[in-house]
C-alpha cells in the first residue's frame, strides 16, 4: 500500500492555555481520516507556561511540530505555522476549538473544485454557563453562524474568522499570510484581503469544532479596546470600508462623564476606574436580574473602551480619510422585469460591487456600494429580495395596474402654467395616460381623479414645483405616492374573479327649477352614456316659465314632466311614479354623470338583497376659495372610494341617525319596488318648502330603519358643481342646518330610534360636538358659516312644522292619486 | 351562504394555503354573504399582505407544505372531555403522514370515557398520568414521546392540514426551541365567545411571523410568543431548561401560566421561540359568560402564578412588570370599563382577572405544596 500523501498542515497558534492546547490535539487524533494525510503546528507564542513540556509529552497518531516565537502576536504566530506547514491546504484552529471527528475531512471536502475558496468552519460555542454573559455569548456566536449558513448569504470581511478556517497555502502565501502590525482583528484584515483579490468565502458548517469559549467582563473590555486601535488601523489603510469599522465612536453617556471626572479629581485613571466601577455594576444588576439595564450597561461600556481604543490611536497619526458617499445613480441598473433568472446572470457576469434593482418603472431595491463585502453575484438576489418583498409585490401591482406612459414632449415641470387662485379639478386614466381636460389644457395646481376604467383609486393632487422631471413622469410618481393602497388593491382584485357584466333597466330622473344652463350640461353628458337601457325623465318643479318644457320637449329621448307643487319631494315622488323601469336613479341638475355612472348604479343592485344606492359625488370646479372650502373644509359631499354596505342590525342608534354620511340625493338610485313599501319622499321636507333640505337622509335613514340595505358605490359617479360665492355658500349651509334639523325630527316622528337616543344625538353629537365646537374653536372653519348652520338649526323645528302644514294642504288639494307621499295627508 | 340569524362572519384568508388574515364581514338578513362584499373587505383590509404573498410564493421560492424533516410527536393532554376530544382526534388522526405519532395523556381521569374514545383511533397510543396538573401530563408526554418534536394541541381545539409541517419547519434552526401557531376562535356564537376573542383573543398577535431571543426580548413577557393551545416543543428542550413547573396550569390551584413560565426559562437560557401563523388551530371559546369570567381569573392568577415562581428563581424585574401591567393596562382599564356605558361585562372580567391577580401568588405557593405531596 502506497503511503497516503501529506495534504493537510493544521496550524494552531497558542499562548499560556495548556490544558485547552492538549485537548485540542487530542481531539485532533480522534480525526475519521488517515492521520498520514495531515500534521499539526503548534505555535507557541511567547509561552511561559509549560506548554512545551506538554507537547512532547503528548504521543499523537499525526506528525506534530512545535515553532516556538517569542512575541505573543496571533498573526506573526499563524504566518510562522503557516512557513513551516507542507501540506498543501492549511486548516487555522485555535487553541480552544476541539474538532469533532469530520472536522478535517470537511475542510477538505469544501475545497474540491475550487482551489481559491477560503473555507471558514463553524465553532459551535460550548458555554455550559448560566450566567447572563454566558447566555448572550453563547447565543452571540450561535447568531453568527446561523446568519452566515442561510441560503444566499454574502460574505463580508467580517465573516473570515481565524479561530477555524482552512485556506491553500499557495493562495495564503500569494496574500503575503496575515498582517504582523496588527495584534487584534488581523483575520478581518486578512478578509478584506481576500475580498478585494476576488477570493470566494464560503461556510462549512459540517466543520464542527467545539469552541471552549472561556471569557469574563474584564477581558472582553480589553479586547474591545484592542479591536477599537485595531480597526482605525485598518481603517487608515482601507478607507473604502471606514463606514463599516468606524462609525463616528460615540460620546461616552452622562454617567460614564460624571464617573470620569469624578476618578479625574480624585487622582485615579478615569478609564480603568470606570470600568472596574462598571464591572461591579453590572455583576449587582445580574444579581436582580434586571436584564434590559444589564444589556444596556455592558453594551455602554464596551462602547466605551472601543472608542477609547479608536481615539488613541487616532490621536497617535493620520485620520482615515473618509471617503466621499457614493450617489446611487451611479451604480448599475438591473430590470427584474426581464425575470430573475436574466437578472442573476447578469449579475453573475457583471460582479458589481453595488447595484440598484428596479421593475419596470420602479425601483425596488437599492444594493448600496459596499466593499467591505463580496461581489454581488445571481445567489445573493433572492435573499436580498426577500428581506423587501414589500417593494417588489408593489412594483408588481403597479406594472399591473399602469400603463406605459406615452411617448411625449418631455415639458419640464418647472414650465408648467399656473394659476392665479383655485384649483384646477379633472381625471386621469393610468390605463393609457389620458388626461380630461387633456394634459395640453391643464393648468397648475389641480387635483386630479386617478382612475382605471370604471375602477376609481383616489384622489392626486399635484402642485407645480421646481423639479426637473419630465411632467408625465412627475404625475405616475405622485399617483403613486397619494393613491398606493388603492393600485395594490385594484391589481389583487383583477387577478381575483371579475364581475360579471349587470343588465337591466334605468330610470334617470332630474329635477329641475328654473336652472336651463345647468340642465343643458346635466343632459348634454346623460346623452353621452352610450347604454342601451335606460330612459330621462326630466321634472319640471313648479317652473316659472316655459323655458325648460320648451328645451326639453326638442329631444327626443327625455320625457318632460311637470310637478306644479313646489318642493323637491314632490318633483322627486312624480319623477318615481313616471319612471317605467325598476331602478329609479336620481340626479341633480347642477352635476355632470361620469360616463360610467349607470354601470356602477347596476352593480350596486347585482345583489337581491340591496335597496337603495349612493354614489361618490366629486367636485366639478374648486374655482373660489367658496368651493374650496365646502370640498375640503366642510367636507364636501362625496364619501371615499371604497364601497360601503349598510344594514340596519350592523348599526347603533347613534349609527343610524348620521344618515348623512351614507350619501346625498345628487346621486342615489333605488328599487322602484321600495317606493311601494315605504312610501315616497317626505314632501315637507327638502329644497323648495320650508325646510329646505334633509328630503334625500330621510328616506336612507327610513329604508335603513325598515331592515332594507343601501349601498355605498363610488364607482357611480358624478360631478357636482358647488356654490361659487360666499353668499350662497353661506345660504346653503343655513339650509343644510335646518334640513338636518327637521330631518331628525321626522326621525323622530316616525319613532324609528328611542328618546334617549334621539336626545343624545340632538343635544350632544350634533348640537354640541358639530355645531357648537365649531363655533367655540372654528379651527380652518368659517365662524361665520357655522353661524349660518345654526341659524338654520335653530328655525328648523319652526319650519318643519310650517312645511308639514304646506305639505298637507298641498296633498289634499291634489287629486292626482298616482304621486305617492308620506305624512298626515297621504 | 351560513345559517340565518348571524350579523357578522370571520373569515381566514389564505393564498395558497398561507393564511395572510382575517376578514369580518357583514351578513344579511336572510343569511347570504355577498361576494362583492367579502371580496371588498379582503381588498380593504389585506390587499398589501396578499400581494406579497404572491410574491415571495411565484418569484421568490414557496417553501410551504415541505414534508415534516424531523419526526414529531402529536400529544393531547386531555381530563374528561370525550366530545371534544374525539373531534380534535379526528382532526389530527386526518394530518398527512409524515411519520408522526400521536399520543393522549390522560389526565388524573375519574371515568374510562378518554380512554374509550382513544381506542376509538387505532393510531392513537393511550397514556395515563395520574399527577395533578397539565404540566405532569406535558412531562410525562416528554418521557413517552419518540419524536424528536413534541407538537401540542388543546383537546378543545381543531387543527389546520398543514399544521404539523408548518410547526415542525422552524426546528431546522437548532437555536429554535419552541414554535407557537396561531389559534383562530372556532366559533363566535356567544357574546362570550366573541368578548374572550377581542379581549385576549390568540389571533390578536397576527398573522406575521416572529422570532423573540433575549435579547431584546424580555423573558418576564412571553405573552406575545404564543400560548400552549398550539405550541410545539423540541425534546432536548427539557433537559436544556428543566422540566415544566408541576404547580402551574389547569388542575392545580395556579389554574394556568403553565406555558408562559416555560418559555420564560427557553428565553432566559438563550433559546429561541418561534411565532409560526402559518400553523393554523381552531379553538373553541368558553361559551357563558361565568366560564369566560372563570378563564380571566385564571389568567389572572396563572400571570402571579409564573411571576411568582419566576421571583423565587431571583427575578427581581417581576416587581416592575407587575407595575406597569397595573399601571399601563389594568388600571385604566377598570376605570375605562366603569365609566363608559355598555361595558359592564368587561368590567367584571376586568376586576375577575385582577382578584386573580392578588390571589396567585398565594394560589401557587398553595400549587406547589400540593405538588411536593403529590410527588
Amino acid at each position: 500500500m502506497a503511503k497516503a500523501k501529506l495534504q493537510l498542515s493544521v496550524v494552531i497558534p497558542t499562548r499560556n492555555r495548556r490544558a485547552s492546547l492538549v485537548a485540542v490535539l487530542e481531539a485532533l487524533d480522534a480525526q475519521d481520516i488517515d492521520a498520514e494525510t495531515f500534521e499539526v503546528i503548534a505555535v507557541l507564542n511567547a509561552c511561559e507556561d509549560d506548554s512545551a513540556e506538554a507537547l512532547s509529552a503528548l504521543s499523537a497518531g499525526y506528525s506534530l511540530r512545535t515553532v516556538e516565537l517569542g512575541i505573543a502576536n496571533a498573526a506573526v504566530a499563524r504566518n510562522a505555522g503557516a512557513k513551516a506547514a507542507l501540506g498543501s491546504l492549511l486548516v487555522f484552529v485555535d487553541d480552544d476549538i476541539e474538532a469533532v471527528p469530520g472536522f478535517l475531512a470537511a475542510h477538505a471536502r469544501a475545497h474540491e473544485g475550487d482551489n481559491r475558496r477560503v473555507v471558514i468552519g463553524y465553532s459551535k460555542p460550548h458555554i455550559p454557563g448560566a450566567s447572563f454573559f454566558d447566555v448572550q455569548r453563547r447565543a452571540w456566536w450561535e447568531g453568527v453562524f446561523s446568519w452566515m449558513g442561510k441560503p444566499g448569504h454574502r460574505y463580508g470581511y467580517r465573516d473570515l474568522l481565524s479561530g477555524n478556517f482552512s485556506i491553500r497555502k499557495q493562495t495564503f502565501d500569494g496574500l503575503d499570510g496575515f498582517n504582523e502590525s496588527l495584534d487584534c482583528r488581523e483575520d478581518y484584515e486578512l478578509g478584506l484581503r481576500c475580498l478585494d483579490a476576488g477570493l470566494p468565502l464560503t461556510y462549512a458548517p459540517d466543520a464542527v469544532g467545539w469552541h471552549r469559549d472561556i471569557s469574563d467582563f474584564a477581558r472582553s473590555f480589553v479586547r474591545a479596546r484592542r479591536e477599537g486601535e485595531a480597526d482605525a488601523l485598518i481603517a487608515r489603510q482601507w478607507p473604502q470600508v471606514f463606514g463599516h469599522l468606524l462609525s463616528p465612536p460615540p460620546p461616552p453617556g452622562r454617567w460614564i462623564r460624571l464617573t470620569e471626572a469624578w476618578l479625574r479629581v480624585t487622582g485615579r485613571e478615569p478609564e480603568k476606574g470606570v470600568l472596574s466601577a462598571g464591572i461591579r455594576l453590572l455583576g449587582l444588576v445580574e444579581q436582580l436580574r434586571f436584564r434590559r439595564a444589564w444589556d444596556r450597561l455592558l453594551g455602554a461600556l464596551r462602547a466605551y473602551s472601543y472608542s477609547q481604543g479608536v481615539r488613541a490611536t487616532l490621536a497617535s497619526g493620520p485620520s482615515p480619510n473618509q471617503p466621499p458617499p457614493q450617489e446611487t445613480e451611479d451604480l448599475p441598473s438591473y430590470d427584474l422585469a426581464n425575470g430573475l433568472d436574466a437578472v442573476r446572470r447578469r449579475l453573475d457576469a457583471d460582479r458589481p460591487h453595488g447595484a440598484v434593482f428596479v421593475h419596470g418603472a420602479e425601483r425596488v431595491l437599492t444594493a448600496p456600494l459596499d466593499f467591505a463585502s463580496e461581489r454581488l453575484a445571481g445567489r445573493h438576489l433572492t435573499r436580498m429580495l426577500q428581506d423587501s418583498p414589500n417593494a417588489l409585490a408593489f412594483s408588481y401591482a403597479a406594472q399591473q395596474v399602469m400603463g406605459p406612459l406615452p411617448a411625449t414632449p418631455s415639458t419640464r415641470v418647472a414650465d408648467l402654467p399656473r394659476r392665479e387662485s383655485g384649483i384646477t379639478t379633472g381625471e386621469v386614466d393610468t390605463s393609457d395616460w389620458s388626461f380630461d381636460p387633456p394634459f395640453a389644457e391643464l393648468t397648475f395646481p389641480a387635483r386630479l381623479l386617478v382612475r382605471r376604467g370604471q375602477s376609481l383609486f383616489g384622489w392626486v393632487q399635484l402642485y407645480p414645483g421646481e423639479d426637473t422631471d419630465t411632467c408625465l413622469y412627475w404625475v405616475r410618481e405622485a399617483v403613486i405616492a397619494q393613491v398606493w393602497p388603492a393600485i395594490l388593491r385594484r391589481s389583487v382584485a383583477e387577478s381575483l374573479a371579475a364581475d360579471a357584466p349587470i343588465a337591466g333597466g334605468v330610470s334617470v330622473v332630474v329635477c329641475t327649477r328654473d336652472r336651463l344652463q345647468n340642465l343643458k350640461r346635466c343632459l348634454a353628458a346623460i346623452e353621452g352614456l352610450h347604454d342601451p337601457q335606460f330612459e330621462v325623465v326630466v321634472v319640471d318643479n313648479a317652473p316659472s316659465s316655459t323655458a325648460t318644457e320648451d328645451y326639453v320637449r326638442q329631444l327626443p329621448w327625455v320625457r318632460y314632466v311637470r310637478e306644479d307643487r313646489p318642493g323637491l319631494d314632490w318633483a322627486r315622488n312624480r319623477g318615481v311614479a313616471a319612471a317605467r323601469f325598476p331602478i329609479v336613479a336620481f340626479t341633480d341638475d347642477d352635476t355632470k354623470v361620469d360616463r360610467h355612472w349607470l354601470s356602477g348604479i347596476r352593480r350596486a343592485f347585482a345583489q337581491d338583497e340591496v335597496m337603495a344606492m349612493t354614489g361618490l359625488v366629486a367636485p366639478m370646479k374648486l374655482d373660489t376659495y367658496a368651493q374650496i372650502y365646502f370640498e375640503d373644509i366642510y367636507g364636501g359631499m362625496g364619501k371615499g372610494f371604497e364601497p360601503r354596505w349598510r344594514r340596519r342590525q350592523h348599526l347603533s342608534q347613534y349609527e343610524l341617525l348620521w344618515s348623512s354620511i351614507c350619501g346625498v340625493g345628487a346621486n342615489m338610485a333605488f328599487r322602484r319596488s321600495l317606493f311601494d313599501t315605504l312610501g315616497g319622499f317626505d314632501p315637507a321636507l327638502d329644497v323648495g318648502t320650508p325646510t329646505r333640505g334633509g328630503g334625500d337622509i330621510e328616506f336612507f335613514h327610513r329604508l335603513v330603519a325598515n331592515g332594507h340595505t343601501l349601498v355605498y358605490e363610488p364607482s357611480a359617479m358624478i360631478w357636482h358643481e358647488h356654490r361659487t360665492d360666499w353668499a350662497a355658500l353661506c345660504g346653503q349651509l343655513r339650509d343644510n342646518g335646518s334640513g338636518f334639523m327637521a330631518y331628525l325630527l321626522a326621525c323622530r316622528r316616525a319613532g324609528s330610534v328611542r328618546a334617549g337616543a334621539f336626545w343624545r344625538f340632538l343635544l350632544w353629537s350634533w348640537g354640541c360636538r358639530w355645531l357648537l365646537a365649531r363655533l367655540i374653536k372654528p379651527g380652518r372653519h368659517r365662524r361665520q358659516m357655522v353661524v349660518a348652520e345654526i341659524a338654520g338649526a335653530l328655525a328648523g323645528h319652526t319650519a318643519y312644522a310650517k312645511a308639514r302644514r304646506q305639505a298637507a294642504r298641498l296633498s289634499l288639494a291634489s287629486e292626482d292619486a298616482t304621486v305617492l307621499g308620506v305624512g298626515d295627508g297621504a | 351562504m351560513v345559517r340565518p340569524g348571524y350579523d357578522l362572519a370571520v373569515a381566514l384568508v389564505r393564498v395558497n394555503g398561507v393564511p395572510v388574515g382575517k376578514v369580518t364581514v357583514g351578513v344579511s338578513p336572510s343569511g347570504a354573504i355577498d361576494a362583492r362584499e367579502l371580496r371588498e373587505a379582503v381588498l380593504h383590509d389585506l390587499a398589501a399582505e396578499i400581494s406579497v404573498e404572491r410574491v415571495r410564493q411565484s418569484l421568490l421560492g414557496a417553501d410551504a407544505y415541505a414534508p415534516v424533516a424531523t419526526s414529531a410527536t402529536v400529544v393531547i393532554c386531555t381530563r374528561e372531555r370525550p366530545d371534544d376530544l374525539r373531534r380534535c382526534l379526528g382532526a389530527v388522526t386526518s394530518l398527512p403522514d409524515d411519520g408522526q405519532e400521536i399520543l393522549v395523556v390522560d389526565n388524573r381521569p375519574e371515568t374510562d370515557a378518554t380512554r374509550a374514545v382513544a381506542a376509538e383511533f387505532p393510531t392513537v397510543r393511550y397514556v395515563r398520568e395520574d399527577r395533578r396538573g397539565v404540566n405532569a401530563a406535558r412531562n410525562r408526554a416528554f418521557a413517552e414521546a419518540r419524536g424528536a418534536v413534541l407538537a401540542f394541541v388543546d383537546d378543545d381545539a381543531v387543527v389546520d392540514a398543514a399544521w404539523l409541517r408548518e410547526l415542525a419547519a422552524p426546528f431546522a434552526d437548532p437555536e429554535v426551541m419552541c414554535v407557537n401557531g396561531l389559534t383562530m376562535p372556532l366559533e363566535l356564537e356567544t357574546p362570550a365567545q366573541e368578548l374572550f376573542e377581542t379581549l385576549t383573543g390568540f389571533s390578536r398577535r397576527g398573522f406575521h411571523g416572529r422570532q423573540f431571543h433575549w435579547p431584546p426580548q424580555d423573558p418576564l413577557h412571553v405573552s406575545p410568543t404564543g400560548a400552549g393551545a398550539n405550541m410545539a416543543l423540541r425534546r432536548s428542550a427539557l433537559d436544556i431548561v428543566g422540566p415544566f413547573d408541576l404547580a402551574l396550569g389547569p388542575g392545580t390551584p395556579s389554574e394556568s401560566g403553565d406555558e408562559n413560565e416555560f418559555y420564560s426559562r427557553v428565553l432566559r437560557a438563550g433559546y429561541r421561540i418561534i411565532y409560526q401563523p402559518r400553523a393554523v388551530n381552531w379553538h373553541r371559546h368558553r361559551r357563558t359568560p361565568e366560564e369566560l369570567r372563570r378563564v380571566m381569573y385564571g389568567y389572572g392568577v396563572g400571570v402571579y402564578a409564573f411571576w411568582t415562581r419566576a421571583f423565587l428563581d431571583g427575578e427581581w424585574g417581576v416587581l416592575r412588570h407587575a407595575w406597569g401591567w397595573f399601571r399601563h393596562d389594568q388600571g385604566p382599564n377598570l376605570v375605562r370599563t366603569l365609566v363608559r356605558p355598555g361595558r359592564a361585562t368587561e368590567h367584571r372580567l376586568q376586576r375577575a382577572e385582577l382578584i386573580g391577580c392578588i390571589q396567585g401568588p398565594f394560589k401557587y405557593l398553595k400549587a406547589r405544596a400540593m405538588a411536593r405531596a403529590d410527588g
